[in-house]
């Protein structure tokens, strides 16, 4: 009995300073992220849409979609990829294992007749069973396959796309309708380096107490997971984020396998192993970003969802790919971590183990810490902007880095505990 | 122990909370100066329009303009680089005349020495704007041709937009050489402002570039002359044709239809249809449809009869494009007498006989 009393405090002890440092460490993080961020927008001083538009000396790109239904929402995401403003562009859209009548549905809406397209087999996937273009004049190539997954029908989608550029971008976000010539801009400033382009930046957020969570989420992101790892070259995607990638590097890669952030970093690995200088790009711009969501529910959702796709890349690449030591980090071993040092100072005290001072470090390395790190995205996020926010919805946000932290945060471990270890489909089931 | 761990923690924490609010507060600071700022704008910015519009209508007051311009100096340069998208002729002039009264153009002259890349690089901006007008460009000319030299190539390429203006040959050669030496983006923002001079380049500066030895620099000048979507009159190309790198001949084969039509490109078009990279083939199949060249027919018909799915669909456009001789074949070999192959896997292409060819 004499014992339990020193382990649990060395424990609770060890846990809160590791906790201490992973937060300075993040602090760092944001801080390098918006002087990225903020050097970028200065930048960028000029609108250059219109000419890349015109140009023939922009590549041609060709947009991949998968669509697991004929719903009205696909239909819609649909019309919007088809919107997309760009010089030289058609979309392969692939439906994933429909039914008679969902095809039905598609050839009707589109006026499909069928195609004799070839598709390629450079990327191995499920056996395509048609291939229809409108007889409207639509950039649309529209891919019937057998069921295989949405990773699956992005590879048959390559497979059949002819254009140098792949462009994806994924239905539950919102992208303008011009993303891709802003992400191509990146590109063509060094083609021969640039592999690849993410483009997104933190969505308007709405009033409620769940869009306030998922601004700070979404801010965090921003300023951690991109403007801090794009300076090292060790950019993976985010959520929310629009992308243009090079088809050829994205087919030696080997396609998609386990979702976005592992193909991003099986392209770094490749285009690491072809020992030439690369680089993966950022536009910070907010051409892209996740609908704010509106309860409590569909942030789990979008936080697991993400979670899943770390989950992925975690267990199909090894440990030292760039940017996933501070993913396992920030996403796996806090968690982990903090709801231990939660647990343990319950059970310590109940048990009269350890001393109130120890709950009250470890509220400090957890709580404390989080509070400080919310509060620091708000304001870094501000500084890397060019135009000021509006006074209210700044101090909202700041100020919700409290109830944030007390109460949701704890949950959120729960989330991104249980988000590891499901395998269900992305909530959005199409890209 | 632990005391003096809590003790350190909250210290560290309120240091970094302070340092935290004294940040908002001063991003709320600048937040509230910018929408001041907006606000202002939002309320000038009407008035400066249509003291611009009456100015340029032929009214001789300058002085509203005048006190915009201490007043309201910022809002004042936006109203004047909006206009000037909006007009253009006689309206035009006395628009840089105005900047020029104003100091508007010795202005941002004084900033392209700035040590701030952004300033500087907005300063070029607006002088490429500026130098429409032949007295701006006798004042910023030189600054330009400088700005050319610049370490920032945004900056550079700002420059040399200002310096197509000018009518010296020297200095469109300088954009064009500027355009060519760097990334695909600079000859993106470039190429329009040189597409004026298409022709003049055309006759000796762009044939020097497509006679270096250095590929990048002669795919860079193919590209540039593909861009300009126009006639130009380049003599030599089917040497490029006959015995460049692919990339080369195939942008070179594209660039065909472009220029004057001769005995000797319509040899190499029919020679690079036995080419045995498929995608040089292509290339040559979409040329002499474009070129209309009927010796290119036998060739064209094999790949109409045994070419894949893609050949076999350009051989046909092209075809369509050389009557009589190549409907004729088109009715002889109707869909059903047509074998269309799978798409291929890689680059080799069997040849045409050469008989045929």
């Amino acid at each position: 009995m004499s014992l339990i009393q020193p382990i649990f405090t060395a424990v609770l002890g060890a846990i809160a300073a590791l906790l201490f440092v992973v937060s300075l460490a993040s602090f760092f993080a944001l801080l390098r992220g918006s002087f990225y961020l903020r050097r970028f927008a200065r930048a960028q001083l000029r609108d250059d849409r219109a000419m890349l538009l015109k140009s023939p000396l922009v590549p041609a790109l060709s947009l991949i979609a998968t669509v697991p239904d004929a719903s009205p929402a696909s239909r819609e995401f649909v019309r919007r990829l088809l919107d997309v403003h760009y010089g030289k562009h058609e979309l392969v859209l692939v439906l994933d294992g429909l039914g008679e009548a969902d095809v039905a549905v598609w050839k009707q809406e589109f006026r499909l007749a069928p195609s004799r397209r070839p598709a390629d087999e450079l990327l191995h996937a499920a056996p395509v069973r048609a291939i229809y273009e409108p007889r409207d004049p639509l950039r649309l190539v529209v891919v019937d396959k057998d069921p295989g997954g949405e990773d699956d029908s992005r590879n048959v989608a390559i497979n059949v796309a002819d254009s140098p550029l792949i462009g994806i971008a994924e239905r539950h976000t919102e992208f303008q309708p011009d993303a891709f010539l802003q992400l191509v801009r990146c590109m063509l400033e060094d083609p021969d380096r640039i592999v690849a382009v993410c483009g997104t930046a933190p969505a308007p957020h709405g009033t409620n107490l769940a869009a306030r969570f998922g601004a700070l989420e979404s801010y965090r992101q921003w300023l951690g997971r991109c403007g801090s790892l794009v300076e090292r070259n060790m950019l993976g995607s985010v959520p929310g984020c629009a992308m243009l990638i090079r088809r050829d590097l994205l087919i030696k890669a080997g396609g998609f396998r386990a979702g976005n952030l592992d193909m991003f970093l099986r392209l770094h690995a490749t285009a690491k192993a072809e020992k030439k200088p690369y680089r993966i790009a950022l536009a910070p711009e907010p051409i892209s970003y996740v609908r704010p969501p509106a309860t409590v529910s569909e942030l789990r959702t979008a936080v697991q969802a993400d979670q899943r796709e770390i989950a992925g890349a975690l267990r199909s690449q090894k440990f030292r790919t760039p940017g996933l030591p501070s993913l396992f980090t920030i996403r796996l071993l806090r968690p982990y971590a903090e709801t231990a040092a939660y647990v343990l100072t319950a059970v310590g005290l109940a048990g009269r183990w350890i001393n109130w001072e120890m709950a009250v470090l470890v509220a400090l390395a957890t709580i404390g810490m989080g509070i400080l790190l919310s509060m620091a995205a708000v304001v870094f996020r501000e500084q890397a902007r060019l135009e000021g926010g509006e006074p209210g919805q700044l101090y909202s946000l700041f100020f919700t880095a409290f109830p944030e932290n007390f109460g949701y945060r704890q949950r959120r471990n729960l989330w991104l505990i249980s988000g590891l270890r499901k395998r269900a489909p992305r909530p959005a089931t199409a890209s | 122990m632990i005391e003096r761990l809590i003790i350190a923690a909250v210290a560290l924490e309120l240091c970094y909370g302070m340092l935290l609010l004294f940040l908002l507060m001063r991003v709320l600071g600048r937040g509230a100066s910018f929408r001041r700022r907006a606000l202002r704008s939002r309320n000038v910015r009407p008035q400066i329009r249509d003291a611009l519009i009456e100015y340029l209508a032929g009214s001789n007051n300058l002085d509203v303009l005048k006190k915009f311009s201490e007043t309201h100096r910022r809002d004042l340069v936006d109203g004047v680089l909006e206009v000037h998208n909006a007009v253009s002729g006689g309206a035009r002039e006395r628009l840089w005349e105005l900047g020029l009264d104003l100091a508007l153009v010795h202005e941002w002259c004084h900033d392209t020495r700035s040590k701030d890349r952004t300033l500087r690089c907005l300063a070029f901006e607006r002088l490429a704007l500026a130098c429409w007008f032949e007295p701006c460009r006798r004042i910023a000319g030189d600054l330009q041709v400088r700005g050319l030299d610049d370490p920032d190539l945004e900056v550079r390429f700002a420059a040399a937009r200002g310096l197509v203006y000018s009518a010296d040959q020297k200095d469109i050669q300088r954009a064009f050489e500027l355009a060519m030496s760097h990334n695909t983006l600079g000859r993106v923002l470039l190429v329009e402002v040189l597409r004026p001079h298409a022709v003049t380049l055309s006759e000796n500066v762009v044939p020097e570039a497509l006679r270096s030895t250095d590929e990048a620099r002669v795919l860079s000048a193919l590209e540039i002359a593909l861009a300009w979507e126009r006639a130009v009159p380049l003599m030599d190309l089917h040497r490029l044709v006959a015995s460049g790198t692919p990339p080369i001949r195939q942008l070179a084969l594209r660039l065909l239809p472009l220029v004057p039509s001769s005995p000797e490109n319509d040899a190499v078009v029919i020679h690079a249809l036995s080419d045995k990279l498929r995608s040089t083939a292509l290339e040559a199949v979409i040329a002499a449809g474009r070129l209309r060249i009927e010796g290119a027919i036998p060739g064209l018909t094999h790949f109409l009869k045994w070419g894949d799915q893609e050949l076999s669909r350009a051989a046909a456009d092209a075809l369509a494009e050389i009557p009589p001789r190549g409907w004729e074949i088109l009715q002889e070999y109707g869909p059903q007498r047509v074998t269309v192959k799978a798409a291929p896997k890689e680059e080799k292409q069997p040849a045409p006989e050469k008989a045929a060819v």
